[in-house]
């Protein structure tokens, strides 16, 4: 059970990062910030486990990433979404969503 | 979207190790929320712990994305290593279409080399190294009895190291030997099949109970032999093969109980054998067996020797240790000390006499694969030298000399491989003929064809090919310095490139000379052993055999009458000069022999020495052609109511009367006194490279034994006679049958196909491998010719003479070939070693050989490089240094 509830927790952070990435190339820094920011700071993703979900999803395929200088000119490594990365991208948050919509309407408290 | 999700705006910078970028990575982050925290009004410190504890376990952080990463570059290595392939390959190829001619000659070199080499080894792989299709056949062991003391008998050496065995050697073995866990009795055999219309010969195996459980096999159908049933008159049961159960008894399991008849009894059909068990891999499947040791001269203490034996050593027994173990007890149940034992793998054994014959093959077959490979490399230098100008200018502007070899590697292996390919398809063809043309004696030949372990072994040849054919260009690119290949790029050839190229040439030669040594030798030697005079005149000989039928297998008067009037009607048909019958005709594959003792002499266990027997009919000698040498010939008053008479042949008068006058004498032989009343030539009877032994004939009508063969001397066109025979012979009694009608210069021909069959072979790839050569030099000499042509013109133009500018061009090529020379010689003396027990009346070192290869292939060099320099000696110098 716990370890179920781990991993969807990791794919969850694998549809955000890759979320973030939907807009245009990040760091990881910037990945962090913008998800600390879009959900007003209650989501904290510990860099912890950033970095490692990162990782995982280039060698996946789903981001590729290359060193470039950022706007501070101060080298950063930045990652790009792939063709395969928005394609599964758009799946998995479909499904979520019909997960959330499923779970929030047995949730909810009979009127 | 503000500075704090910025957009990449620098170009790519380069990425850092993989084992040290997320140590930059996280820096990186440190740094901008250290930035960020202190724009908010943190303290640098406060900052700098804050980012740090956000992160966590940093060293933990670290680990788990290095390994991913690592894991990540080692994946893509490897798919940039097969894209670079296919990349190489597909460049190769799209440069191989350019120069079809070039690619097609490679291609066809490289298909012809591996299609002969992979044929041979589809060949070798069924006979030698595949292991029989027996459970654990590593365990299988063919057991003899030795007899070393025969070794140098004129007569019987072969008993010497290989004695079949008898019941008595059987059961001391069964009972008292601890090194098998089981051991089996086999004899092949046939009967007459007795059917309700006809009557047919079959192959019949005799086995005891014990064989199917040695080879690890069951019956397919119904049981096996029990052991009691092989006993004296034991009950007459039979198995069937399982192809003779499918095709004569539609496969059908009421089979079990059917009874047989054979000229001997009717058996009933208790069991079918397993699919495909074949213990002879010379012949098909017999479809019968039945219980050994049956007969009355199969009983213990009848001394009468029939049986092959087969066991299955017990695990960490040694065929030494279970050979010793069984020379003990044959010594202890003959009585006989000098009796020993050989006890070697089963297939081992089969194959003893064909295992070397197949490696000369293979080795031949590699030579010529080594010639394509050096005439390959040759065209792909030549080719290579022609593209200096592509080559130097792809490193000019900054290919590296390894791009450019890898390149060229590729090239070669594309080459190789498509040359691999259609060798395959080549070698299919090969083999089957190979097959097709087989000697019957070749075990297991018949099942040769081309599959995955002769693909495997294509490709093998085929990447080792490449290899070396497409390094020795790449070498000469590499070796090369860079000046030098920007200035072979006008034109100018280099020195190095020449220098290979000769070597190339040298290499081609002498494998060249090695190869068609082998096969002068070989084709002398059987052209010595087909001139051997046999002792009798082949020509217009025909040898007929008969399947009698039972009624004359009892009754010995019935079938003496029978032959005695064939012989005379068949000499009565037109063209035919005479006819007469005897055992065992010349080279119809049968032999036996006796002890003959001479009056009055004293012998060693009072046994005189084996001596090759014949009952012939009267008048035989003068049908075969052998010549009388002393005394007279037999008659028609030679029968059962005169004095016993013997006719022995020169080489028996040699050993028994030495100097001495033989006719007269008397010897004594299977237990009576004959008179000796003539001597005859010596007459071959197996093989031609086997001087006859010691013979001894008699009369038919005082001794006879065996089946007989009919000898009819025709006086021409002995093919149209078959009809004519058969009628004849069927007409005197219906119920016989004609087994065949052979021409004897045939039945003497098969006693050296094998001789002629690796001959003929090896002749074929030395054939090749000579106009691989002739291509090769002629290639080189018009390659050198390009390439010099300037400096030629420069020479014609400055007052040589054409014939001057002739043998500058040739001398390139012919020093190379001079080399070749020089080491093709002591190979081939090596090769010609290795050959010597193959070599009938040859020496290894054979004169004439070594003069008609040297003459031949110098003659090859001198014509293939002389054309093209002869034609470029006389051309317009104007023309040439108006070019280019």
């Amino acid at each position: 059970m716990a370890s179920q509830s781990r991993d969807r927790l990791r794919g969850t952070l694998d549809i955000l990062i890759l979320r973030t990435l939907n807009a245009g190339p990040r760091h990881g820094y910037a990945i962090a910030r913008w998800l600390a920011d879009e959900s007003d700071e209650t989501v904290r993703v510990e860099e912890g486990s950033l970095y490692p979900a990162l990782y995982r999803l280039e060698e996946r395929g789903l981001a590729s990433s290359e060193w470039r200088s950022s706007d501070g000119g101060r080298p950063a490594k930045f990652y790009t979404l792939t063709a395969q990365g928005r394609k599964y991208l758009r799946a998995e948050t479909a499904d979520w969503l019909a997960f959330a919509k499923v779970v929030t309407r047995i949730l909810q408290p009979q009127a | 979207m503000s500075a704090e999700h910025p957009a990449p705006d620098g170009a790519q910078l380069f990425r850092p190790p993989v084992d040290r970028e997320i140590e930059k990575e996280l820096e990186f982050h440190i740094a901008m929320r250290v930035k960020d925290l202190v724009a908010r009004g943190n303290s640098l410190d406060d900052a700098q712990r804050i980012a740090r504890a956000e992160i966590g376990d940093m060293a933990r952080v670290m680990d788990e994305c290095r390994t991913i990463g690592r894991r990540r570059e080692r994946q893509m290595n490897r798919s940039r290593i097969v894209d670079e392939i296919t990349r190489d390959v597909a460049f190769a190829i799209r440069l191989l279409r350019r120069r079809p001619l070039f690619a097609a000659l490679a291609i066809f070199t490289i298909a012809l080399g591996i299609g002969a080499a992979t044929s041979i080894f589809s060949v070798v792989d069924r006979v030698l190294l595949r292991a029989l299709p027996f459970s654990d056949p590593s365990r299988l062991v063919a057991v003899w009895i030795a007899q070393p003391s025969l070794k140098n008998d004129p007569v019987i050496a072969r008993l010497a190291s290989r004695t079949v065995l008898g019941a008595e050697e059987f059961f001391a073995l069964r009972d008292g030997a601890t090194s098998f866990t089981n051991i089996a009795l086999w004899a092949n055999g046939s009967a007459m099949l007795v059917g309700p219309t006809s009557t047919e010969q079959v192959g019949v195996v005799r086995a005891t109970a014990s064989l199917l459980g040695v080879l690890g096999e069951r019956v397919a159908l119904g049981r096996g032999f029990a052991p009691d049933e092989s006993v004296l008159s034991g009950p007459k049961v039979a198995l069937v093969s399982w192809e003779n159960w499918t095709s004569r008894y539609g496969g059908d399991s009421s089979v079990l109980g059917r009874q047989v008849t054979f000229d001997n009894g009717t058996y009933t059909i208790v069991g079918v054998l397993p699919r495909g068990l074949r213990l002879d891999r010379t012949a098909p499947a017999a479809p019968f067996w039945t219980p050994a040791l049956q007969g009355k001269y199969d009983q213990p203490n009848n001394h009468n020797r029939s049986y092959n034996a087969i066991g299955r050593l017990k695990p960490n027994v040694t065929p030494a240790f279970a050979e010793a173990e069984a020379a003990r007890i044959f010594r202890a149940a003959s009585g006989d000390t000098t009796l020993a034992a050989r006890v070697v793998n089963w297939q081992y054994d089969q194959t003893e006499s064909t295992r070397e014959p197949l490696y000369i093959l293979l080795a031949a077959s590699g030579l010529l694969l080594l010639i394509g490979c050096v005439n390959v490399a040759m065209l792909m230098l030549g080719e290579a030298s022609s593209r200096e100008r592509e080559l130097a200018a792809r490193i000019a502007i900054g290919a590296s000399r390894a791009r450019v070899v890898r390149q060229l590697l590729a090239e070669s292996m594309t080459l190789a491989l498509a040359g691999a390919a259609l060798g395959a398809a080549l070698a299919w063809i090969l083999t089957r003929t190979l097959v097709a043309m087989a000697p019957a004696r070749i075990p297991g030949i018949d099942s040769a064809g081309v599959d995955l372990r002769a693909l495997a072994f294509a490709t093998a040849c085929a990447v080792v090919a490449g290899v070396l054919f497409g390094l020795t260009p790449a070498l000469s690119i590499a070796r090369q310095s860079e000046g030098n290949l920007l200035r072979v790029g006008t034109g100018q050839s280099s020195r190095q490139g020449r220098r290979i190229q000769r070597w190339l040439v040298a290499t081609e030669i002498a494998l060249s000379f090695v190869l068609l040594f082998g096969a002068a030798l070989l084709a002398r030697s059987l052209n010595r052993l087909s001139a051997v005079d046999p002792g009798f005149t082949a020509e217009n000989l025909i040898s007929v055999k008969l399947a009698e039928p039972l009624a004359f297998r009892r009754d010995d008067s019935r079938a003496l009458a029978y032959y005695e009037d064939a012989v005379r009607r068949l000499a009565g048909l037109p063209i035919v000069v005479g006819a007469s019958a005897g055992a065992n005709p010349p080279f119809d594959g049968g032999s036996s022999s006796s002890p003959v003792e001479v009056e009055g002499r004293s012998y060693v266990n009072k046994r005189g020495p084996s001596t090759d027997q014949r009952s012939v009919l009267p008048g035989y000698f003068a049908v075969l052609g052998a010549p009388l040498r002393a005394g007279r010939m037999f008659t028609d008053a030679d029968d059962e109511h005169s004095e016993l008479v013997v006719i022995i042949s020169e080489a028996a008068a040699k050993r028994d009367f030495p100097g001495e006058q033989a006719v007269g004498r008397r010897v004594r032989y299977q237990g009576q006194y004959r008179r000796i009343v003539g001597v005859v030539g010596d007459v071959r009877t197996t093989r031609l490279t086997r001087d006859a032994g010691p013979a001894i004939y008699t009369p038919l009508r005082q001794y006879g034994y065996g089946s007989l063969g009919i000898l009819i001397r025709a006086r021409a066109d002995i093919a149209s006679l078959a009809p004519s025979i058969r009628s004849t012979l069927t007409g005197i009694e219906s119920t016989m049958s004609v087994s065949s009608i052979t021409p004897m210069p045939a039945l003497v021909a098969r006693s050296y196909a094998e001789e002629r069959y690796r001959t003929v072979i090896v002749a074929a790839f030395a054939v090749l491998a000579a106009i691989l050569a002739t291509v090769g030099l002629y290639g080189v000499t018009v390659r050198s010719v390009a390439r010099r042509a300037r400096e030629i013109g420069i020479r014609v133009a400055l007052g040589a003479t054409p014939s001057r500018a002739t043998s500058l061009l040739m001398s390139d090529t012919l020093g190379g070939v001079l080399i070749g020379l020089a080491f093709g010689i002591p190979l081939a003396v090596f090769a010609g070693q290795r050959l010597s027990s193959y070599l009938f009346r040859i020496v290894p070192s054979d004169p004439v050989s070594f003069g008609v290869v040297a003459a031949l292939l110098v003659g090859v060099a001198l014509i293939a490089s002389g054309l093209p320099a002869r034609r470029a000696g006389r051309s317009n110098p104007a023309s040439v240094l108006s070019a280019d």
